[in-house]
């Protein structure tokens, strides 16, 4: 497949542009920033679709990217067709139907975008690090292949991340890895759970152990209650003994009091009680008699005046009003002086302000607060104009000041000179002398070419020819070219196959020579042809003597002693002939196999001699149609190029020659580049002189010293600089004018200020005449006269408020004294009667007092009446204590059976005493019957019997010792027994086998899923390694003899090819042939060599590829930044031819690149297409 | 009187397959089979029934272990202390136990003969019990059909541990029909040793209550017993009392048509949901099984790992507690990954070459493989040789694509 057209319709900067392609070398020239990389991307993008987050959408949005594009099959299909980012259907044809990727994908000959991307296209980062992969990867081979295949990077690492991963899961002998873990865990579960079940023999054994203990302590259980019930018995019989003595003597004591009467408990402290009320209440009824005797006459003493207390609501008023009357009297001269003095101070300032002297009616002449406050501003208003006034003025002078010296400045200025004509032939100078850097550089350029197309002009091999004599030599059709390139191939070829069948022969013959020479050696081995030889002399021999002895031919004697030339007769020497003839014929008979074979030696050699003799005619042959060739074909150059070398043949041959048109061709057209460029030189110069003139011209009128100055950029300077002071005068100029315009709108500001100010002047004054009449003020001159007035006239009005504040309070005060002496009177009955005020006061206080003693003789009488009840009260309830008393005792008295309740004292302790022995007799028998088990007290006593304590006590020591030993075995057995029961509780129970069943099998699935993971990593390494091999297998052969091919131009003859070998460990290794035939390893390789060396592998398998599936174009990315200008002019070629096969897009932002790309590519292949 | 029918208990079996990692998890299953069990024993006390029929595999395998003697010496003494009847008969796992021989039963419990079919009468409740216990080794005969007439005025009921006519996922043991069944007279045919609960007839009940407890992901939904009552004549109900400690699901989710990885999580969150509501408290045991035609972008499908983390992320966000997932299977149909005519330089085809020839690759990694498969317990040994990825290499192919070309820029 090839791209005719890219079109990139909205894409990354670019809009409904088009790429016009074709097969060839395509040369995609741009600076930074031009859409190189985005063009890049786009071929991506056009043939596998946009990717996900559009990054190349900053022109159309990202909905609207469109790429489209004409592509041609390699059997000749076209498909023309568009893809959009937006829409249901992205890719369609140029009728508008939709295309399917499947037709899309049969173009790319079914290549993913990981291939396209990986495999066609190539940058310098990318190959230096395939590069380095190499030398990682040790320079397997069959790495090497698939990562120059498949654009695969270090390969290596992939195999060993597998691998680790295999590693990290499973380890045959290892103990970390998952896996192992886990099996580990598997064998320790397995353990454990044997240890924790409980087999039925165990269970048996356990529970025969716990069943004895069992009896055991059951049979010591029987002997401890034993021991206990006889411990209690000795123990109770201890306790009881004492208390059957004691019960026995009770008995007899009690059958003494039998006819005393038991009496209540409490009747001692009833009688007791009953006396002592009976002597207490006697005595307090006669103290509350005599009480009641004293009460009445305190009673009968006090006097009676109920008419005081009638009146005691009047009387409480004035007891009320009596200190504020007294008060006011006291007040009331201070306050009259003092509204005396106010009075007078008031008259003074009255008369000071000129206003009639009436205190009393003050308000009527005082002008109002309002009016005054407003004179008060005026005043401080008339401060403020003043000031305002002082300072306009200040401004108005300065101003006018300022706009005379503008005046005066603006007047001194120099005149500004006229430089139109000079701008208008400066600006073309300037741009011309900017370049002028650039020309020089140029120059020296055209030099340096001009020296390298004289080198390379030399390098001809035309001796010194001019580039117009070799542009017009007469040389050979390329028809012409092409026909003696083969008849010159076939000819070589055809004496090359002469000469190798030659030396072939030759080889044979030493062999064969070699191997007559050791059979004839042995001296045993003869061949037919020795066998006839030696018969037919036997038989010539034979026929010689035959005629000469036999027919008696005297004429052989001669012949005869030629024949037989030995001292021996004759007869010996046939004897000798038949013994030689039967001897070789015994030999063949012998060795027959050997014979047979030397006389095939034989027959050999001579056909051999004859094949030799014809090939030799024939090489003589080709090598004279060979020099006739060679004189037609240097014929068709100019003299003296193409010379007849030593082996007879043109020392140029077709191949040399095509490169040696190739670079008269680059020559020429170096040299018309040289041309052109000399050209533009010259017309460069012209422009110079034609500037010079015309910058001069415009000089004159304006240069106040010339010197004499010719050279363009001394002229410049010169004109720069008046430039620059007419510049500088126009702009002093124009900042005068601004400056004087400033200063005259200042003082036009000023002067309107000051009138402004005066107008307000004559306006306060107008406004302040008025005030005074408002006020009805007779206003003095002077502004501090009138403040004066103004706080006279506050003081009185601040004395008016007091006056009249003052005179009020007086005539309450009166008021009050009036009112109070009306009350009094009206309570003392003499209200017609005068009295003066302190007569008043005294009538006032003696009722008082009256009323105040009435008042306490009532309370006093009420008290006393309320105790007399009271006594009254409790002399009933004494009585009444004393008759119950007396009641009491006559009743205990019946009770104990006497009269007279002074005998009953007696009765009561012989009571009492009776009492207390039946109660102890009751408290033994309770204390018998509670440690008897539930016996009856007579049996008790019975089981007691004879005992004696001490007998009891000797028992009792020896059980309880017995008892504490039976009890400590008890409790040994019973925590064997406990233990042993836990123990197996704890078996049967809590530690289970059960629980690790489950582990185990979550242990198992867990080991499942590992197992998984160890089984994918193995399968993935499997497939990969399978894979590598069987790449390297397939193409190998094919691509090492390319890539060596093309490593061989790439290093410039350094190195000579590519081959593969075993490595020690049996693996295949890739091996770099140097130029002396030595192989090396990878990792004797330089970087450059390096990526030289990937990139030969690179083009090689691309080649493949196109070969055998459909072909892609090769996408290069700057990839020759890292080589050198010769190596790049190779790689360069390399590629074109791969563009002359099919399509390279080569794209580049270095401008050497394209003058390279010029030099390396043939024009007719090569198109240039700038971004 | 009512009356519970259990089988197939298979105590102190393991659950298959989870490979939890939480050891909180794994404690809550230890005993899972057991807990089931004392659950049934719970219930049979809350509901005051009168008899418990086991219908054989009472055990799971032949461990002379007296643990589990003693904890089901204490379960049915338990039983015992409220005058429940129990009546047993072995199954194929567990004819041959010896453990029987060490247990001594509470005398509520009668183990039928596995020499003749064996009645017991609760004359209390006009109730008639027959069976017969299988004999060590395999039981091929057809017991049914020597199974007594049925009690004269009782209500009887057969107990039997068979396979019926035959199920794929079990063993054939003691075969016989439903007709067999039906024709011999009783009122309920009390089966074991299918794991599915089902109802084959109501009149008379031929009934397989399931086992108790779901043991892997292929024993799905609510497992426990049947729960009958008899007024003496006939049956006058019968329902099913779950009784599982943990819950199994299989929970497909189809993935064609979806065109983006967010598009699975909804239908994944709501199945998941469902199992764990369906679940009642428990916790459920989850098989996630992809299926479809794989239409997702990128190589997320490609990555079983990372399609088992996003269901295990979905899973915790239902529940962190109780939503166990026991393995995600792929089991979709993918996109034909790589094709197209090519030049044979072209190296993914070879690759895909290797990828579509097991026998040559297993040949290949017969020595890898073979010092793994040494070190195996035999049932992993097993799946390992009959791994999927192994039979069909090339669905690794993606992975392999994405190792080799993933994080290169071109």
């Amino acid at each position: 497949m090839r791209i005719d057209r890219l079109d990139l319709l909205g894409y990354g900067p670019f809009r409904d542009r088009s790429l016009s392609l074709g097969s060839g070398f395509h040369l995609v020239y741009g600076a930074n920033e031009a859409g190189k990389s985005t063009t890049l991307r786009a071929l991506s993008s056009l043939f596998f679709g946009f990717p996900k987050h559009g990054e190349d959408a900053y022109l159309v949005g990202t909905a609207d990217m469109a790429l489209g594009a004409r592509i041609t099959s390699a059997d000749g299909r076209t498909l023309e067709f568009v893809r959009r980012r937006r829409g249901k259907s992205p890719l369609t044809m140029a009728d508008g139907s939709v295309l399917s990727d499947e037709l899309l994908s049969a173009f790319l000959g079914g290549l993913s975008r990981e291939s396209f991307e990986r495999l066609f296209s190539l940058d310098p980062a990318r190959l230096r690090r395939h590069g380095q992969d190499l030398l990682n990867d040790g320079g397997a081979l069959g790495q090497g292949l698939v990562e120059a295949g498949a654009g695969i990077v270090n390969l290596r690492k992939k195999l060993e991340v597998l691998s680790a991963r295999k590693r990290e899961l499973f380890l045959p002998t290892g103990k970390n890895p998952a896996i192992n873990r886990i099996l580990a865990r598997l064998g320790e579960i397995r353990r454990d759970s044997r240890l924790r079940t409980v087999s039925p023999q165990d269970y048996l054994r356990e529970e025969e152990e716990i069943r004895r203990l069992a009896d055991a302590s059951e049979g010591i259980r029987s002997e401890v209650l034993r021991l206990e019930r006889g411990i209690r018995r000795a123990e109770r019989i201890l306790r009881i003994l004492p208390r059957r003595q004691e019960y026995e003597t009770l008995c007899r004591e009690l059958s003494l009091l039998e006819g005393v009467p038991l009496l209540p408990p409490d009747s001692f402290a009833l009688r007791v009680q009953a006396e002592s009320w009976l002597a207490t209440g006697r005595v307090e009824l006669d103290r509350l008699r005599e009480e009641a005797e004293g009460l009445e006459q305190d009673r009968a003493a006090l006097a009676d005046s109920p008419a005081e207390l009638l009146r005691e609501e009047e009387i409480a008023v004035i007891e009320k009003d009596l200190g504020a009357a007294s008060k006011s009297l006291t007040d009331l001269p201070r306050r009259e002086q003092e509204l005396f003095s106010m009075e007078q101070e008031a008259r003074l300032l009255l008369r000071e302000c000129g206003l009639p002297e009436e205190p009393q009616t003050l308000d009527r002449h005082l002008p109002p607060p309002g009016k005054r406050r407003k004179i008060a501003s005026l005043l401080d208003r008339r401060s403020a104009l003043e000031g305002s006034f002082q300072v306009a003025g200040k401004n108005a002078a300065k101003a006018q000041a300022a706009l005379t010296r503008a005046e005066a400045g603006r007047g001194e200025l120099p005149p500004v000179p006229e430089t139109g004509a000079l701008e208008a032939i400066l600006s073309g100078a300037e741009v011309f002398l900017a370049r002028s850097e650039e020309r020089s550089r140029q120059s020296s350029e055209l030099l340096r070419r001009r020296d390298a197309l004289a080198g390379r002009l030399h390098s001809l091999g035309l001796g010194e020819v001019t580039l117009p004599a070799l542009r017009a030599l007469v040389l050979p059709e390329r028809s012409t070219l092409l026909r003696m390139q083969e008849d010159f191939r076939r000819l070589l070829h055809e004496e090359k196959e002469v000469r190798d069948a030659l030396v072939r022969l030759e080889q044979e013959r030493k062999k064969r020579e070699d191997r007559i020479a050791s059979l004839e050696g042995e001296g045993e081995v003869v061949t037919f042809a020795d066998l006839k030889a030696v018969r037919e002399r036997r038989d010539a021999g034979w026929g010689l003597l035959r005629k000469r002895f036999l027919e008696g031919d005297q004429s052989l004697e001669s012949d005869l002693r030629l024949f037989f030339p030995e001292g021996r007769g004759p007869a010996e020497g046939f004897e000798g002939l038949l013994r030689e003839s039967d001897r070789v014929a015994d030999l063949i008979g012998r060795r027959s196999k050997e014979a047979i074979e030397l006389s095939l030696l034989h027959k050999e050699r001579d056909l051999a001699r004859a094949e030799g003799q014809a090939l030799e005619k024939d090489l003589r042959s080709t090598r004279d149609r060979l020099a006739q060739l060679s004189s037609e074909w240097i014929g068709q150059w100019p003299e003296g190029l193409v010379r007849l070398g030593p082996e007879g043949a043109p020392d140029r041959l077709p191949e040399a020659m095509v490169e040696w048109l190739e670079k008269r061709e680059r020559v020429l057209a170096e040299g018309e580049l040289i041309e052109r460029l000399e050209a533009e030189q010259a017309e460069d110069h012209r422009a110079e002189t034609e500037l010079t003139d015309s910058l001069r011209k415009a000089l004159a009128p304006l240069d106040p010293d010339p010197a004499g100055e010719r050279t363009l950029p001394g002229l410049l300077v010169r004109a720069r600089k008046i430039m620059e002071n007419a510049k500088e005068r126009q702009g002093r100029h124009t900042s005068a004018e601004e400056t004087f315009r400033l200063a005259f709108r200042q003082s036009e500001e000023a002067r309107e200020a000051l009138r402004e100010v005066e107008r307000e002047l004559e306006l306060w004054k107008g406004e302040f005449g008025k005030a005074g009449l408002e006020a009805k003020l007779l206003l003095p001159e002077d502004p501090e006269e009138i403040r004066d007035l103004l706080e006279i006239l506050t003081r009185l009005e601040m004395l008016g408020r007091s006056m009249t504040e003052m005179r009020d309070r007086i005539g309450k005060m009166r008021e009050d004294i009036r009112h109070f002496g009306d009350q009094v009177a009206l309570i003392s009955g003499e209200a017609d009667q005068r009295s003066t005020p302190e007569e008043m006061l005294g009538k006032a206080r003696e009722i008082i007092r009256r009323f105040r003693e009435a008042r306490e003789a009532f309370v006093r009488r009420q008290e006393l009446e309320k105790r007399e009840e009271e006594i009254c009260l409790r002399r009933g309830r004494q009585e009444e204590i004393l008759d119950q008393s007396r009641r009491l005792l006559e009743g205990l008295a019946s009770e104990a059976g006497v009269e007279d309740p002074s005998a009953l004292p007696e009765i009561e302790g012989r009571s009492r005493t009776k009492a207390a022995l039946l109660g102890r007799r009751e408290e033994v028998i309770r204390q018998v019957l509670e440690s008897g088990e539930g016996e009856s007290l007579e049996a008790l006593f019975a089981d007691c019997g004879e005992a004696n304590s001490d007998e009891i006590n000797g028992r009792l020591t020896a059980m309880r010792e017995d008892l504490e030993s039976a009890r400590e075995r008890r409790e040994s057995l019973l925590a064997a027994l406990v233990a042993k029961k836990t123990d197996l509780d704890r078996r049967l129970e809590a530690f289970q086998a059960v629980d690790l069943l489950q582990e185990a099998e979550v242990e198992r699935a867990r080991l499942s899923g590992q197992v998984e993971s160890y089984l994918e990593a193995s399968i993935l390494e499997g497939i990969l390694r399978k894979g590598i091999d069987l790449f390297r297998e397939r193409n190998q052969g094919p691509v090492l003899s390319r890539a060596g091919k093309i490593l061989e131009r790439l290093t410039l003859g350094r190195y000579r090819g590519l081959r593969g070998d075993f490595g020690e460990k049996g693996d295949a290794l890739l091996l770099v042939v140097r130029e002396d035939g030595r192989s090396l390893e990878t990792r004797e390789l330089s970087d450059g060599t390096l990526d030289a060396l990937y990139l030969a592998l690179r083009l090689a398998s691309v080649g493949r590829h196109n070969e055998t599936g459909e072909p892609v174009p090769f996408v290069a990315d700057d990839l020759l930044l890292n080589l050198d200008n010769r190596r790049s002019l190779k790689a360069l070629e390399v590629l074109s031819e791969m563009g002359a096969q099919g399509q390279v897009l080569f794209f580049t932002h270095h401008a050497h690149m394209v003058e390279l790309a010029r030099e390396a590519v043939p024009a007719g292949i090569l198109r240039i297409h700038e971004l | 009187m009512k009356f519970f029918h259990a089988a197939d208990i298979h105590l102190d079996s393991p659950l298959r397959s989870l490979a939890l990692e939480d050891p909180g998890q794994l404690s809550r299953i230890r005993r899972a089979t057991r807990e089931a069990f004392s659950a049934l024993v719970d219930r049979a006390i809350e509901e005051k029934v009168s008899l418990l029929l086991l219908a054989g595999d009472l055990y799971d395998h032949d461990n002379p272990n007296m643990q589990v003697v003693h904890f089901l010496r204490r379960e049915l003494s338990r039983l015992a202390d409220h005058a429940i009847r129990v009546v047993i008969i072995r199954g194929n796992h567990d004819a041959a136990n010896r453990i029987s021989r060490y247990l001594d039963l509470p005398s509520n419990t009668t183990v039928l003969s596995d020499q003749l079919p064996e009645r017991v009468i609760l004359k209390e409740y006009g109730v008639a019990v027959t069976g017969q216990s299988f004999a060590p080794g395999k039981v091929s005969q057809n017991l049914a059909l020597a199974y007594p007439p049925p009690q004269p005025g009782h209500f009887n009921i057969a107990l039997l541990h068979t396979s019926l006519s035959g199920s794929p996922d079990h063993d054939v043991y003691a075969p016989c029909t439903l007709l067999d069944l039906a024709s011999r007279g009783y009122d309920y045919w009390a089966l074991g040793h299918i794991h599915k609960r089902e109802i084959l007839s109501s009149d008379p009940a031929v009934v397989f209550p399931g086992n108790l407890q779901g043991r892997h992901a292929k024993e799905t939904g609510p497992k426990g017993a049947m729960l009958a009552e008899t007024d003496g004549v006939r049956l006058t109900a019968l329902d099913f009392v779950p009784l599982d400690v943990v819950r199994w699901h299989q929970l497909p989710v189809d993935i064609s048509g979806l065109v983006e990885v967010r598009g699975l999580i909804g239908p994944l969150r709501e199945g998941l949901e469902a199992a764990k509501r369906e679940s009642d408290g428990r916790p459920a045991a989850v098989r996630v099984i992809l299926i479809g035609r794989a239409s997702l972008p990128g190589s997320f499908l490609d990555s079983p790992e990372q399609v088992r983390q996003l269901v295990l992320e979905v899973a915790a966000e239902v529940s962190l507690e109780d939503l166990w997932i026991e393995r995600v299977r792929l089991d979709f149909l993918q996109g034909e990954v790589i094709g197209g005519e090519g030049a044979d330089a072209d190296f993914s085809l070879i690759l895909s070459e290797v990828a579509r020839d097991p026998e040559t690759l297993a040949a290949a990694l017969e020595g890898d493989l073979s010092l793994l498969r040494r070190a195996l317990p035999e049932e992993l040994r097993e799946e390992l040789d009959s791994s999927a990825i192994l039979a069909d290499p090339a669905r690794l192919l993606p992975v392999l694509m994405d190792l080799l070309y993933r994080g290169e820029a071109p």
